[in-house]
């Protein structure tokens, strides 16, 4: 688990907080307040998504799931993108993640991350203030080292 | 007798047609409890009402109201089959993108005029609903909706209003647009399909009309999108929607069919659940030539999974309820009330007019609040009870005035489901959409523009009842 956290405030700007998953080439980063608790996460997924018509990202199997008769072509999407660029970033936040606790058992860590593929916060159960956040890397490059 | 019955009876053994019921108690209240009860739990909506419905079945069963063998036969299975046959066969269709190809086209047809596009998704709607169950047509148009308007940089609201508005007037146009309608083709010998296509659909394109003006003086008019907006919805291929064209091929082969089934087949002793099922039936067959066995199987079974069973559930508590009701005898004290509207009149003209317009009104109200298809699985054998009363008393109606009955609850439950946000399944359903994107409607907004528009609609088909049939 890292406890050296990298977080954004409900009030950054999307543009903000795409610039910073770049700059560090993470998967997703942990939305907190000023008291550490977590609201929410942005993804590369909500990156994606802005990137669509809204009714597009509703589900993969859900009636938008195909919009292939949408001509947009590299321009139209970027245009889509830009315009929630000076949006606050809580406005898009996933808030159907798993959430881990630090007293979790190794194999519901293992079966949470194989789940989601992205990085899990920990949030401490008495105070629910975010604690950490584990990558499926932490906990694979810990497994795999005392195999000989 | 049941179990339960027999272990708790108490006094004098019953009939052997009467009910059993526990502790000898009345079956009039145990029946009418259950009733209420079901109902007042379906409509604080905290839970699932199929499960409520089935609930409030068992117990009518387990109580003594009921035998299985009389609860099974309450239950109305041409309504089921025709249900699940009609569901079926849209779940196979849908996947062929035919319903994104018609909302596209239809849009694209309008020149991508924000007006014209809410007047043809708003007939769209209508005509599918007319054909499909409201539920599916509005959750095949709402998404093109919501996709087409945020392309044209106009707020869906009025779009999303309109297709619940026709929805809900569009199904009231056919045998199988509505649940209500449903019922009363299937609970009633003397009504046809084609009795709904020659005596209700023609009011409906009037009722249309007059509720796209009050859409155009609310909201059309100020409707503007720029030159660019409009030109991206040009821009749709929506060719490309077609996912599959053999698929689309098949599936209007046998909605025609099945179509052609429901016209003709009732003379020839046809009846729609046979048709409808018959209809799945060929559609899932064509869908699956040159599948492996396996996925055949798959695909079956992914298909049977698209069926609203909670739908059906509800239906079969429903019936198994209202038959209890039937059996303890409370539809005949409700249907002398409903009579009782009429004492004194001696002309069936002026009886039959009295109860289609208190009959019509009162299922406008009452389906504006509550779910209406509990109330007309109700009302449908309380009406019979009350035309075999009339019959009784030398008051027997003739076939226009009997019909004019069976309309004005047609028209007064499918119509009035426009009342309010909680009305039908379809605006529910629009709602959640709509709030998913990030348009909520809220329940006060929608009902200001909404109940006035319901009781316009209304009030057209209340002289359209009384002028054509009374």
């Amino acid at each position: 688990m890292k406890t050296d956290l990298i977080t954004v405030s409900p009030d950054t700007k999307v543009g903000e907080a795409i610039r910073l998953l770049f700059g560090r080439h993470f998967r997703s980063v942990p939305i907190v307040d000023e008291d550490m608790h977590l609201i929410g996460q942005f993804s590369v997924r909500d990156i994606l998504s802005l990137a669509m018509p809204c009714v597009a990202g509703m589900g993969l199997s859900g009636p938008m799931s195909d919009i292939t008769f949408m001509p947009d072509d590299f321009e139209d999407v970027r245009r889509r993108l830009s315009d929630n660029w000076g949006d606050p970033v809580s406005k898009y936040a996933l808030d159907d993640y798993i959430v881990l606790r630090p007293n979790d058992p190794m194999t519901h860590v293992v079966q949470a991350l194989y789940r989601c593929r992205a990085y899990m916060p920990v949030v401490d159960p008495d105070t629910e203030k975010l604690v950490g956040v584990v990558s499926y890397w932490d906990v694979l490059e810990k497994l795999v080292d005392g195999i000989e | 007798m049941n179990f339960l019955a027999m272990l708790l009876q108490h006094g004098a053994p019953a009939s052997a047609e009467a009910p059993h019921v526990v502790f000898g108690l009345d079956p009039l209240w145990v029946a009418g409890g259950i009733f209420v009860i079901t109902y007042a739990v379906i409509m604080a909506e905290r839970f699932n009402r199929a499960v409520v419905a089935m609930l409030g079945g068992g117990a009518m069963i387990l109580l003594g109201v009921h035998t299985q063998e009389t609860a099974i036969a309450g239950i109305d299975w041409n309504t089921i089959g025709l249900l699940t046959g009609m569901m079926i066969i849209v779940a196979v269709t849908r996947r062929s993108g035919v319903f994104q190809f018609l909302a596209v086209w239809s849009a694209k047809k309008v020149k991508a005029s924000p007006w014209g596009i809410l007047v043809m998704l708003g007939i769209v709607t209508a005509l599918l609903s007319a054909m499909l169950d409201n539920v599916t047509t509005v959750l095949l148009i709402a998404p093109v909706t919501l996709l087409i308007t945020e392309e044209l940089e106009v707020p869906p609201y009025p779009f999303l209003f309109a297709e619940i508005m026709f929805s809900n007037i569009g199904g009231t146009a056919t045998l199988i647009g509505d649940p209500p309608n449903i019922l009363i083709g299937s609970l009633v010998d003397s009504i046809s399909f084609n009795d709904f296509l020659t005596e209700v659909a023609p009011i409906v394109p009037v009722i249309i009309v007059a509720t796209l003006l009050p859409i155009w003086l609310i909201w059309g008019r100020k409707l503007k999108a720029t030159p660019e907006a409009r030109q991206r919805v040009m821009d749709f291929r929506e060719k490309e929607a077609i996912k599959d064209a053999k698929l689309l091929k098949k599936s209007l082969l046998v909605l025609v069919l099945v179509l052609t089934g429901f016209i003709f087949g009732h003379p020839a002793g046809l009846e729609p659940a046979t048709v409808a099922m018959m209809g799945a039936a060929l559609l899932l067959l064509l869908d699956n030539l040159g599948r492996t066995v396996d996925e055949k199987s798959e695909n079956v079974h992914h298909t049977s999974g698209e069926v609203e069973w909670v739908t059906i559930f509800f239906f079969v508590g429903l019936f198994v309820i209202v038959g209890g009701l039937e059996q303890a005898g409370a539809l005949n004290i409700l249907a002398s009330h409903v009579v009782g509207l009429t004492d004194g009149i001696n002309d069936t003209g002026t009886i039959s007019s009295v109860l289609a317009m208190s009959i019509m009104w009162v299922s406008a109200i009452a389906s504006s609040v509550v779910d209406n298809i509990p109330f007309v699985a109700t009302m449908i054998p309380t009406i019979h009870e009350a035309l075999e009363q009339l019959a009784a008393a030398g008051n027997e109606l003739n076939h226009a005035e009997e019909h004019a009955i069976w309309w004005s609850l047609s028209l007064g439950a499918c119509l009035g489901g426009n009342g309010s946000l909680i009305g039908a399944s379809a605006n529910l359903i629009v709602a959640g959409f709509s709030e998913r994107a990030g348009h909520p409607i809220r329940f006060l907004g929608f009902l200001k523009a909404a109940f006035p528009m319901m009781i316009l609609s209304v009030l057209i088909a209340s002289a359209y009842v009384y002028l054509r049939f009374l």
